[in-house]
């Protein structure tokens, strides 16, 4: 069940960028394209998302090779202290996150406004997205 | 926190390999747990007691968690 969404979840992921890659191809190609660099970006997108895709196929395949790899991977995955590792890193990254975008903000202010002003959005855009979070895990738990 | 998981282990002749995969946790979790760095959760705590027979206040010793408390109130 864990491998066959987190397989589901990739193919999902590897649509979605192959779509967004295909109409920014054919605007570079019918010359609405903003500039080459973005279908560049686009293009190297979906190439790293394939190469991740097929890293990641071949991993199940293995992984469901036998019912001890099997068993061996869920434990890997489901594991308490792994999971609280996980928290924390990603507790830790949002925090640094947080404070070196404040830090660039400032940092901007003395060179280019608009720059100060999508960091700005940015920070508040995180500040509301984790309100929002936080309310619905409030309600869930 | 301590426990008694190690000396529970030795006297049973119990690698943490094979405690790790009775409860369903990795070895790293178990040293972690036996070296006092992590704490177990409490099912992983009732997991253990149960793979070794003995209640919870058996295996893992909360006077700690009665001193913390004493320190707050």
């Amino acid at each position: 069940m864990l491998i066959k969404k987190r397989v589901l979840r990739l193919t999902a992921a590897v649509l979605l960028l192959a779509l967004t890659d295909i109409s920014a191809i054919l605007a570079q190609l019918i010359g609405h394209a903003e500039s080459a660099f973005s279908t560049d970006f686009y293009i190297s997108g979906i190439v790293a998302i394939g190469a991740l895709y097929f890293y990641y196929r071949r991993k199940y395949s293995r992984v469901l090779r036998n019912k001890e790899t099997l068993e061996a991977y869920w434990i890997k995955q489901t594991d308490e202290r792994n999971t609280a590792i996980a928290l924390n890193t990603s507790t830790a990254c949002f925090r640094l996150t947080l404070l070196l975008l404040g830090i660039s903000g400032v940092v901007s202010s003395f060179f280019s406004r608009t720059v100060t002003m999508t960091i700005g959005y940015i920070i508040i855009g995180i500040v509301i997205l984790y309100a929002g979070l936080r309310l619905y895990y409030s309600k869930k738990y | 926190m301590k426990t008694k998981i190690r000396e529970l282990r030795k006297q049973r002749r119990i690698s943490q390999d094979e405690l790790a995969r009775a409860v369903h946790v990795t070895r790293l979790t178990i040293t972690s747990i036996e070296n006092e760095k992590y704490t177990a959760s409490l099912p992983l705590a009732y997991k253990i007691s149960k793979f070794f027979g003995l209640p919870i206040e058996s295996v893992f010793d909360f006077s700690d968690m009665e001193e913390i408390n004493s320190e707050i109130f």
